[in-house]
């Protein structure tokens, strides 16, 4: 249980920077609002709620990355890693111990957007509580991918992939658009990346239609596990390279 | 306690650490001296089990530095050169995790906490973000953070550097109260520091030990008057070399 100290630190390390609050929670609430307000005027399909809820959502978690991504580089970058790797602390414990307290984190962007969504007139059901349950495998991934920057880049670098990142999975995930509208070209890049995938399965968990959730299911959790095993492995490498 | 037989580390062709043989014995202060890239840190990163070494071995507490480093991690600590601190934690809630990662159960925690807390004379700023402190303290809660865990061997990597006179004799205070109690191994810059703290120094150039003794040893083996002319002379020596 000694991960558990670390996870603590690693937590309050996050809530104590005030952009990490900002970006995450604040920012996809405004964004609901926005499109929500701009559905008023140009009453497209994926401005309504059903549609730009999760696809926000969605959206939001990749920032979960970028804190986790950045709090790794920064603690290479200070020594302070090389100082735990002195102690009793175990690849797993790392591994544990800087993924915990996104999940909590994750939930509460979850919870926000799906609150703000019930203002902006998704209908209070069940299907909301499914809906949070439905952002875990892409809230797993992004955790896993955040660790695995983390090591591999410095901040700097983080910091620009973080960017194209993040625009990324907004263009390619289709939160507030049409992929449709994107070509063919493009379309059939979006199909083999996680975003579109994550946010599509929660569209249909949210709205009640028919559709092959298990195909996006599949995609999202298959990516979450690939970078799960990313991660440990290049974080055991971390711990190793300093052996050489 | 500490018995280094023919460590050595190479990075590729340079040899940082060459054949150190090295016996430090319990509660000793042992400074290790040198210039930059002497080899000093990297003793330190293979003695705590950091870095492995590419020839040669090392027992610590009559244990194998490589197949038995678990058991060595948990009973030793270090300070690095960094201050390496969680800067966004106040000053009592770093200590309370570098203790818990360490397996402390919580209410001897607690007590550790405020032991190191008046040891360090860290009370007036225990609520305060560690980013926020002077780098003279932040040293000193960097050294807490290894002591805290009590450590049978505590390595402090150059604990002063950037410090100011005052704080620089405010950790030497420190240092001197676990003298006898804990294993430090100590590397300097400040000759007058490791006269001043040190049982035994040794002067290293190139990964290899060139003196090593008591201070009055080596000014003996050097006919020198002060520690900082043998070490001079030690490495003149080898410049003309």
């Amino acid at each position: 249980m000694k991960y558990v100290y670390f996870a603590k630190r690693n937590f309050k390390e996050i809530l104590r920077d005030p952009l990490s609050l900002i970006l995450g929670v604040l920012l996809p609430v405004f964004f609901i609002l926005l499109f929500s307000t701009i559905s008023k005027n140009v009453p497209v399909e994926v401005f309504k709620p059903v549609s730009i809820v999760p696809g926000i959502s969605i959206f939001g978690f990749t920032f979960i990355t970028m804190f986790l991504g950045l709090l790794i580089a920064k603690d290479k970058s200070t020594s302070f890693l090389t100082r735990l790797f002195i102690s009793p602390l175990k690849p797993k414990d790392f591994i544990i111990g800087y993924s915990i307290p996104l999940l909590p984190f994750s939930l509460i962007i979850g919870i926000a957007c799906l609150i703000v969504g019930v203002f902006v007139g998704l209908p209070v059901s069940m299907k909301i509580v499914y809906t949070l349950v439905s952002f875990i495998p892409y809230i797993l991934f992004s955790v896993f991918i955040g660790i695995f920057l983390g090591v591999v880049c410095n901040e700097a670098q983080i910091m620009a992939i973080g960017n194209i990142y993040i625009i990324a999975s907004a263009l390619l995930g289709g939160a507030w658009m049409d992929l449709n509208i994107l070509g063919e070209t493009i379309k059939s890049i979006t199909v083999i990346l996680p975003f579109s995938h994550a946010i599509e399965f929660s569209r249909i968990i949210l709205s009640g239609r028919q559709g092959d959730i298990w195909i996006h299911l599949v995609i999202v959790t298959g990516y979450a596990i690939l970078f799960f095993f990313l991660s440990v492995y290049f974080f055991t490498m971390k711990m190793k390279s300093d052996n050489k | 306690m500490i018995e280094t037989k023919h460590l050595t580390k190479k990075f590729g062709d340079f040899v940082a650490v060459d054949d150190l043989n090295l016996s430090i014995e319990q509660g000793e202060l042992f400074s290790l001296l040198g210039l930059n890239g002497a080899g000093k840190t990297t003793t330190i990163k293979m003695l705590s089990c950091l870095i492995l070494p590419s020839s040669g071995n090392a027992k610590i507490f009559n244990k194998d530095l490589i197949k038995d480093s678990q058991y060595i991690k948990q009973r030793i600590n270090v300070s690095p050169q960094e201050t390496a601190i969680a800067r966004n934690l106040n000053v009592q809630e770093n200590l309370e995790m570098m203790a818990g990662i360490y397996g402390i159960p919580k209410n001897e925690n607690l007590r550790k906490v405020q032991e190191m807390i008046m040891l360090f004379n860290l009370s007036e700023v225990r609520k305060k973000k560690a980013k926020l402190l002077s780098g003279g303290m932040q040293r000193r809660l960097s050294i807490a953070m290894a002591l805290i865990t009590e450590p049978e061997i505590l390595f402090l990597d150059e604990p002063t550097l950037g410090l100011d006179v005052i704080a620089r004799r405010e950790l030497w205070g420190n240092i001197k109260k676990l003298k006898g109690k804990t294993t430090i191994i100590l590397t300097t810059h400040y000759l007058e520091e490791a006269e001043a703290l040190s049982d035994r120094v040794a002067i290293i150039q190139r990964g290899r030990i060139k003196a090593i003794g008591t201070v009055a040893e080596i000014l003996i083996q050097t006919n020198s008057k002060k520690l900082e002319d043998a070490f001079v002379l030690l490495n003149e020596k080898e410049k003309i070399r």
